[in-house]
């Protein structure tokens, strides 16, 4: 009984204890609605917002120029939409975002040649993430200090959709898939 | 109810410990704490900021690579290669690749460190910067004080930049001493050619771009004679981005080197035979009249004069009698000649590689004369003379600078002549032997090394002084010696040097300053800038050239550009002057070089091999040859990225490695992957001994350059020298020694 009352006990800890304490929460310093920037209201594309530039390098998340053609001055009188003109637009200080795929600091990630070459959807990586109305906290793991997203959001790892987790193991699955030669100096410059 | 007992407790223990397997606890926590440990404080991370590209130079080693380098705030995060460089044409060697991470090598010294003791061991003691510059300006003092201004010496492994300026400067401030370098194989092959070329202005080039045929004596063309890889000429046309059929490449080798596997031709010649070879295709050139005497400069000793003329002199190198000798086919032999007269333009390529050391100045001497006779001094696709460089006139007076002061070779001087060494801490990008410059220190002389990094000279200094890497300095990169056409870039800061760096002009001004000297004027990077800035208004002034321009696709004429000041904003990101002025026409020369003065270079060899070979070879069976690739073989900081690479792939040959052919191997009874003793007259070495098919039978072949297992531990130094057990003649050539290999 001791023994069964431990097992339970360990299996607790493992499964419900642990990523209970091992990220952190942290919210976005603003929401952010994807679904109404796409949506027939606004209407824009993906592509307007998170380019490539000319150098074929890709822009990731707009900066502040970007939002400033809208919201110089607040459209509307919501929370985020005062504090987006207030404390970002006027200064011209860019909005500190919290990004959920951020690759670790040894790991070089190009978009380019993984949208234009291999012809890849943001999905792919990224999940729904471009239709979601708001945007949810930020998961820090204590220990890494990396995004939850990169691990996956079961604490065992991975998950069923190709998006569940960013690892090695991932990227190099994928690459196999698709017949990519790899090297160490692919990702780790 | 269940009563506790110790018992219980161990059980639920048992318990929670099976129960936490099965869970992902361990396992999430084993992983993520893996990562945290890369995390800690004090490792070194990349800032998170605005990504942006700039263009630069590489200063790593002499060949001046264009790159682009990714920036993330104000830290380069990576470097590429930057498409179109007229200098490198889109190619970047893995040192350059990895040349970001250089700012946190664990060689780095961040403060002025001196030796213990006065040996040449490896412990180091901190010490004041500003002590360690008072103590070698008490020296020089000394020096001067007591008329021995002479003894006084500035070494630098890079001559011609606008810090070589600021050195010579420092030394007519000083009253005296030598302006001293270490010449590469490059720099003896063209200060032979000088010495063969009657009254020429300019410097000899090789035209890779146009040749049809090359035959390269041991140049590693396709894997590291400038850089790793293939020299950017033949990789242009071996990829077929330029247009035509890449040249027929003859490789001249006693190992199936790279080049040799990829040459259309491999000729396997016996050790150090490579003079006996260059007279032999001569003499069938001269005996089957495929040279034309009117096509090219006047050949002002072919026949017989006062002397035996060069005809005369080639006329007993049959090829039955270089056979013999160099152990090729006489039909081969024959063959060769004819295809390098027929398939012209050509082009005979000596200069040795960065490991093995120049091919000597009889080699090169006879190599020459071979390019003579193959009509290709002055020819396109064979052999151009570029023209100097304008020379300057500098701001503070009417005095006109030449563009490169001429440094003396060390290896001239006397036998412990130098009391004081100031060196300069850049990596000259090939390997050279310590134990020759040991000879020429006095018993106590001391080595004051400039430099960011203890490699490379500083691991022979007594006193070290930190200089900022490379990118966090301004420099500029003169030609290259044996390149085609002038060329000159800029590197200019491209992230801040940490406070610990001084530049090394402020150092030699302090050092002046503590010896009692003045200084005049500017010193460290604003001196260096004026340098700069009087060389590029020249180039302007003198109408000559054009620029590459990263952001523009064509070379811009020089003579288009409103002024100067557009000529540095455009070398400041990244681009490059290169000269389009006419080759200067070679119009005499000598087989024999002037009075004669080579003869005894050629006569030394072509009885067959070099001297050194006659060390008895029953106690020494094996002929040991060093080889290495530009920029590795220097013995400079090379990045981590690199020597995990070369642990876990054997992607370069360690210099712990002797590798030697399996049945040589087997016939001295040695193990395949066994350890072994390399030994020469000059001493032994611990190696490891590896079976390798395309080491010539009777060769024992070892890299020089770094030891990756080794690089980075300041107490273990950077493993064994090879060069060290190498006989070594004038000029620090050693390519062939006479070695034996046993097991341990």
């Amino acid at each position: 009984m001791a023994f069964l009352l431990g097992l339970l006990g360990g299996l607790a800890l493992g499964w419900l204890w642990l990523p209970a304490v091992l990220y952190e929460r942290i919210e976005q310093p603003l929401s952010f609605n994807h679904a109404l920037h796409t949506g027939e209201d606004v209407g824009l594309t993906c592509e307007e917002c998170h380019s490539f530039r000319d150098d074929g390098s890709f822009t990731g998340i707009p900066g502040i120029e970007n939002c400033m053609g809208c919201h110089e001055a607040p459209i509307g009188e919501s929370k985020d939409e005062i504090e987006l003109a207030g404390s970002y637009i006027s200064k011209g200080l860019e909005i500190p975002w919290l990004v959920y795929s951020r690759q670790p600091e040894n790991v070089y990630f190009s978009h380019a040649p993984h949208i234009h070459l291999a012809k890849l959807e943001c999905r792919r990586c990224h999940g729904d993430h471009g239709t979601t109305e708001t945007l949810r906290p930020f998961e820090r793991n204590r220990l890494s200090t990396y995004s939850r997203d990169i691990w996956g959001h079961r604490i065992s790892g991975g998950g069923p959709d190709p998006w569940s987790s960013m690892k090695m193991d991932d990227c190099e699955d994928c690459h196999k898939d698709k017949g990519v030669d790899d090297c160490c100096l692919n990702c780790h410059k | 109810m269940m009563s506790i007992t110790r018992r219980t407790i161990l059980k639920m223990f048992g318990g929670v410990a099976a129960g936490s397997i099965i869970s992902p606890l361990p396992w999430k926590l084993i992983a993520d704490g893996t990562i945290w440990t890369q995390n800690w404080s004090w490792m070194a991370r990349t800032l998170r900021g605005p990504i942006s590209t700039k263009f630069t130079t590489c200063t790593l080693c002499p060949e001046g690579c264009g790159v682009r380098v990714r920036m993330v705030g104000e830290n380069p995060v990576s470097v590429w290669a930057q498409q179109n460089h007229p200098v490198s044409r889109g190619t970047i060697c893995p040192i350059g690749l990895g040349a970001a991470q250089l700012r946190f090598h664990p060689a780095r010294i961040e403060r002025a460190i001196q030796r213990n003791g006065s040996g040449r061991g490896n412990a180091w003691t901190p010490i004041a910067t500003e002590t360690a510059i008072a103590e070698t300006g008490k020296i020089l003092a000394e020096l001067r004080a007591s008329g021995k201004c002479d003894g006084l010496a500035v070494l630098d492994l890079r001559p011609g930049r606008a810090i070589s300026d600021l050195y010579t400067d420092f030394l007519k401030l000083a009253g005296g001493g030598q302006y001293l370098t270490i010449p590469s194989g490059r720099d003896l092959s063209g200060t032979v050619f000088k010495e063969m070329a009657d009254d020429l202005a300019g410097a000899p080039g090789y035209d890779l771009l146009h040749s049809r045929m090359i035959l390269s004596f041991g140049a590693p063309l396709y894997d590291g004679w400038t850089g790793a890889g293939p020299v950017p000429e033949l990789a242009l046309r071996l990829t077929g981005i330029r247009a035509g059929n890449p040249p027929g490449v003859i490789q001249v080798e006693p190992n199936q080197s790279p080049t040799a596997a990829k040459a259309g031709r491999w000729l396997a010649i016996k050790p150090g035979t490579e003079t006996t070879l260059a007279l032999g295709l001569a003499h069938v050139i001269l005996d089957e009249e495929l040279y034309n005497k009117d096509a090219g400069p006047a050949v002002l000793d072919l026949e017989d004069g006062p002397q035996p003329g060069f005809r005369s002199y080639v006329r007993h190198f049959t090829p039955q009698r270089v056979s013999d000798i160099t152990g090729l086919a006489p039909q081969v032999i024959a063959q060769t000649a004819r295809d390098l007269a027929h398939q012209q333009p050509s082009i005979a390529i000596g200069a040795g590689d960065a490991g093995g050391g120049p091919l000597g100045s009889g080699e090169e001497a006879a190599i020459w004369g071979l390019n003579c006779l193959l009509n290709g001094l002055g020819r396109r696709g064979s052999i151009l003379t570029r023209p100097a460089l304008p020379a300057s006139v500098g701001k503070d007076s009417a005095l006109k600078h030449p563009w490169t002061l001429e440094p003396r070779s060390i290896w001239d001087l006397p036998d412990e002549s130098i009391h004081l060494l100031i060196a300069d801490g850049a990596n000259p990008g090939f390997a050279w032997p310590k134990q020759l410059l040991e000879r020429k220190l006095a018993p106590s002389a001391r080595i004051v090394c400039l430099t960011p990094f203890l490699s490379g000279i500083a691991e022979m200094a007594d006193l070290l002084l930190p200089t900022p890497a490379p990118g966090e300095w301004l420099e500029d990169i003169p030609p290259q010696i044996l390149a085609m056409k002038n060329t000159y870039g800029l590197a200019p800061s491209i992230n801040p040097a940490p406070s610990f760096a001084l530049h090394p002009g402020t150092i030699l001004a302090n050092i002046a300053i503590a010896a009692g000297l003045q200084p005049p004027g500017a010193s460290g990077d604003e001196a260096v800038e004026r340098r700069i800035q009087d060389r590029i208004e020249a180039l302007y002034n003198s109408g000559r050239g054009g620029i590459f321009d990263p952001a523009a696709t064509e070379i811009k004429p020089s003579n288009e550009l409103r002024d100067a000041e557009e000529l540095r904003a455009i070398l400041n990101r990244g681009g490059c002057w290169i000269d389009q002025a006419e080759p200067v026409p070679v119009t005499s020369f000598r087989f024999f070089g002037k009075e004669g003065r080579m003869r005894p270079a050629i006569e030394c060899v072509t009885n067959g091999r070099l001297e050194l070979l006659t060390v008895s070879e029953k106690e020494y069976p094996l002929i040991l040859m060093p080889h290495g690739s530009s920029g590795i073989a220097g013995g400079g900081a090379v990045p981590p990225v690199l020597t995990k690479l070369h642990r876990e792939s054997n992607l370069r040959p360690f210099p712990a490695q002797a590798q030697i052919n399996p049945a040589t191997g087997r016939k001295l009874g040695l193990k395949n992957r066994s350890s072994g003793e390399l030994s020469t007259p000059a001493g032994s070495l611990q190696v490891w001994i590896l079976f390798n098919e395309s080491v010539m039978p009777g060769v024992v072949r070892v890299a020089t350059g770094p030891d990756p297992v080794s690089l980075g531990d300041l107490k273990s130094g950077k493993g064994p020298d090879i060069l060290q057990l190498c006989a070594i003649t004038e000029r620090s050539v050693r390519r062939v020694s006479r070695a034996a290999l046993r097991m341990i």
